[in-house]
């Protein structure tokens, strides 16, 4: 894995643990953010919104139910954001 | 011994209409309050229509109250409650000699005097607040502001129990009635359409773009609304003595807290709260002729609120419809209007209509929106739903006086 | 005019749950000796309240996005239930939440406003949005604990406290719930409100009373601290208060009525008059309370000879003074009348006997 992608990876970790109310170390790639973190839509829409103005992109709510994990999330915003694969 | 409690007096200030006649023709054709933002400038906001009440004219509706001494929600809690009073017939000095009061209901409160102060601020700094918008700015001068204006000694109470409020103070009216602690009750809320109340719907993802349309398959959001919306109440045996017109009979109402969630309704305890309305106004779920919707016209809201309607009255509920569609969402005065147009539903015989409605959506099957215009029918039993962030559900039940 | 409602069911205080800058819970408030009068510092117009730690009190998660006011309410909510020695196994159904406030929401509104000026909607937060309703606070109470009976958040600058307590009671006698907790919470005032209130304000403060059927009580075999008899809520309009006379008939009648609710065989009333420094039309009223006070010759005021002003906790200020009270009281044979004047014109009035 790149380092960009590694540093965006926790980047986004870190804004879903303060969302959330949970440390970074507890988030996975694929953690599920609704079964093993209990987030709501409320809290998927503030990551999603903290992401926006983090990387100053706009991402459609109905990209939402895609973000499930840390991973999705990373794959929605890096085709919004036009990040490298 | 318990007292029956009629409604015979209703004061709307509404955005298709103020005072009774204009507002129950609207009703009938099923018209719309929905324009383009001119209360604050909405320019670079993604959505920018509202159901505003640009006619509004608090001096013209106000005997008492100047105008410049409070902020536009106490305005229009005022000039309901007057419009209500006078809807009434009852003496108005007679009404201030007595046991009398108010309970008023808000989400905002005096949202457009926060805000002129925020920009005040954000423009110069503390010492250039004007004084009188700092006067103006408690949300609790919305019941002082109609019991200054009426001159009424009794309670003077504002609720915020966010959208369901008018519905918290109609229960609360038609109970201090009902056991004796006062004579004369006006109940109602009020609300102003502002900046910062829709930028936080915008941001929930709960507002729409141009067309509120609850219970259709497309439906996307509420609009915000505004206006005021009261309504006259006394004992039966009060309005008989003095041969008033009564709409209609408050026969109870049912209040209760999903406890779980600030936005997500909870479908189960909105039956809960349905039942518990029903039981407060001893009435039958087969009894209710019409259910006044909730209906804001989100997904989730028509969804779970259908849901809960399906609970309780069975696969071919009675019809329900949501004024939301031509109001907008008037926030604490809401289910008000809801208790008004279900008072004139009951008293003129028809069913306040859903407009916007073009599709039927599979995921709520058996619903009757009463689309486009009213349809005449005898109403014997209403129930009017409000329901709020928070979870706090508060149901009342009206009736003809049988 | 208005007649105090006398209550047919009994109704008993359980429990209390303060969160001020003077205490939080009840025995640090039974110590607490002569706090409820206000003493305007000049040098500071908002005092903090340093003592409140949310993590302790409520964990590590689930209060942060919430506004304080709404994490003060949470706190009282479940010092009032301890105290109470409510099971926490009670169900939610049979619980009713009541709360005053005013500053609930202020701070959040003002952020928002302010950032929605500044970089248009994209500078509110979504999981913030819900607390620009000020109802946040009762809310949260309800979501904490699960309590689900009903659900009211009534303001006013000074009475919605005591307005909530009486509503509470109003709600128990109508048969919604056995069990209500009841009360006020506030956040941060703004500035202005020294002006009306007092020249000193608190950063927040909660006070939540458990009330419960005296039925309810009993078959839990609780400790009741005292039971409501009667209340009455009412407006006093400026034409009556510029009146002395119709002011004295007004107050005094209804305060008549309201003690007739008492059992007989006590020793006496304390009356406690609570208004806000900064209001002479609350004093004026005050005035006429206290004129009935010393009419009677088995009344006595609390907070020596003029009752002391207060205000700095705004609608908690009455809801602490009279947890403080019940807390503290030793004598079992005087009745407690507490009367509450806002600066717009709102007088609560609740009467209070010992039990048994």
């Amino acid at each position: 894995m790149t380092t960009a992608i590694q540093q965006h990876l926790d980047e986004i970790r870190e804004i879903a643990a303060e969302v959330l109310e949970i440390e970074p170390e507890e988030i996975t790639e694929t953690s599920s953010f609704a079964e093993e973190h209990e987030a709501d839509s409320l809290r998927a829409i503030e990551i999603l919104a903290r992401i926006e103005k983090k990387y100053n992109v706009e991402i459609p709510q109905a990209e939402l139910p895609k973000m499930v994990n840390l991973r999705a999330v990373y794959d929605v915003v890096a085709q919004h954001a036009g990040w490298a694969a | 011994m318990r007292r029956r409690v009629v409604i015979t007096g209703l004061g709307p200030v509404s955005s298709v209409g103020i005072g009774t006649e204009e507002f129950a023709t609207a009703l009938q054709q099923g018209e719309s309050g929905i324009s383009p933002i001119s209360s604050f400038d909405a320019t670079g906001f993604p959505h920018r229509m509202a159901g505003e009440v640009p006619a509004f004219d608090p001096k013209q509706m106000l005997e008492h109250l100047d105008p410049r001494e409070w902020g536009r929600t106490s305005l229009f809690a005022a000039a309901a409650a007057r419009l209500a009073v006078q809807d009434s017939g009852i003496d108005p000095a007679a009404l201030s000699r007595a046991r009398a009061g108010s309970s008023i209901g808000t989400t905002s409160g005096e949202s457009q005097v926060i805000e002129e102060l925020t920009a005040q601020w954000v423009a110069g700094s503390l010492k250039d607040l004007d004084p009188a918008l700092i006067r103006a700015t408690p949300a609790s001068r919305l019941a002082v502001a109609v019991n200054r204006e009426l001159g009424l000694t009794g309670e003077a109470l504002t609720l915020s129990t966010a959208c369901s409020a008018s519905n918290y103070a109609l229960g609360h009216a038609y109970a201090t009635l009902a056991t004796g602690e006062a004579d004369y009750m006006i109940a109602g809320g009020a609300d102003s359409v502002c900046r910062w109340a829709h930028a936080g719907f915008y941001r929930l993802g709960a507002l729409t773009e141009f067309v509120c349309s609850p219970f259709d398959r497309d439906r996307s959001g509420i609009l915000t609304g505004e206006g005021g919306a009261a309504l006259f109440l006394e004992p039966l045996e009060s309005a008989e003595r003095r041969g008033a017109r009564i709409y209609a009979e408050v026969l109870g109402y049912g209040l209760n807290c999903d406890a779980s969630h600030m936005v997500a309704p909870d479908p189960v305890s909105i039956a809960e709260c349905m039942r518990r309305a029903h039981r407060k106004a001893g009435i039958d779920a087969a009894q209710v002729d019409y259910i006044c919707a909730h209906g804001t016209g989100t997904p989730a809201n028509d969804a779970m609120e259908t849901q809960a309607v399906l609970e309780v009255f069975g696969p071919k509920p009675p019809p329900i419809s949501s004024i939301k569609s031509m109001l907008g969402h008037t926030m604490g005065a809401a289910s008000g209007f809801g208790a008004i147009a279900s008072a004139l539903g009951i008293a003129r015989q028809f069913i306040p209509p859903t407009i916007n409605f073009r599709t039927p959506d599979p995921q709520m099957p058996g619903i009757d929106p009463v689309a486009g215009v009213a349809r005449p029918a005898r109403l014997r039993v209403v129930q009017n739903n409000g329901f709020a962030f928070g979870g706090n559900n508060a149901i009342t039940i009206l009736g003809e006086v049988a | 005019m208005s007649t105090p409602r006398l209550l047919d069911a009994g109704i008993v205080v359980t429990g209390v749950g303060p969160v001020s800058r003077h205490a939080i819970g009840r025995a640090e408030l039974a110590g607490v000796a002569t706090e409820w009068s206000d003493s305007p510092a000049r040098d500071e117009w908002l005092r903090p309240l340093d003592a409140f730690d949310a993590a302790r009190r409520l964990g590590r998660k689930g209060w942060r996005a919430l506004p304080p006011a709404a994490r003060y309410a949470m706190v009282a909510a479940r010092l009032a239930g301890e105290d109470a020695r409510l099971d926490a196994d009670l169900d939610g159904n049979l619980v009713g939440v009541v709360l005053g406030t005013n500053f609930a929401a202020d701070e959040t509104v003002d952020r928002f406003d302010r950032a929605v000026l500044a970089e248009g909607v994209r500078g509110i937060s979504p999981l913030e949005a819900p607390n620009f309703s000020i109802n946040v606070a009762a809310s949260q109470v309800s979501v904490d604990r699960g309590y689900r009976a009903f659900n009211i958040t009534l303001i006013d600058l000074f009475t919605a406290g005591s307005s909530a307590l009486w509503t509470a009671c109003q709600a128990l006698e109508d048969g919604r719930a056995p069990v209500a907790l009841a009360g006020a919470a506030e956040g941060r005032p703004p500035r202005q409100s020294t002006e009306v209130l007092a020249p000193t304000l608190d950063e927040g403060a909660a006070c939540l009373l458990c009330l419960e059927t005296t039925d309810h009580a009993a078959a839990r075999a609780a400790r009741p601290l005292g039971q409501v008899r009667a209340g009455a809520q009412l407006f006093v309009p400026a034409a009556v208060v510029e009146a002395p006379d119709r002011l004295d008939a007004l107050t005094h009648s209804l305060l008549d009525g309201a003690v007739r609710a008492l059992p007989a065989g006590l020793s006496g009333v304390d009356v406690d008059v609570v208004r806000p420094p900064a209001s002479a039309r609350a004093e004026a009223v005050a005035a006429a309370a206290i004129r009935w006070t010393a009419a009677r010759t088995d009344a006595a005021l609390v907070g020596g000879p003029d009752g002391g002003r207060a205000a700095a906790q705004a609608s908690a200020t009455a809801p602490l003074r009279l947890a403080s009270q019940l807390a503290r009281r030793t004598t079992a044979s005087r009745a407690l009348v507490q009367v509450v004047i806002g600066p717009e014109g709102h007088l609560v009035v609740l009467v209070l006997s010992p039990t048994a």
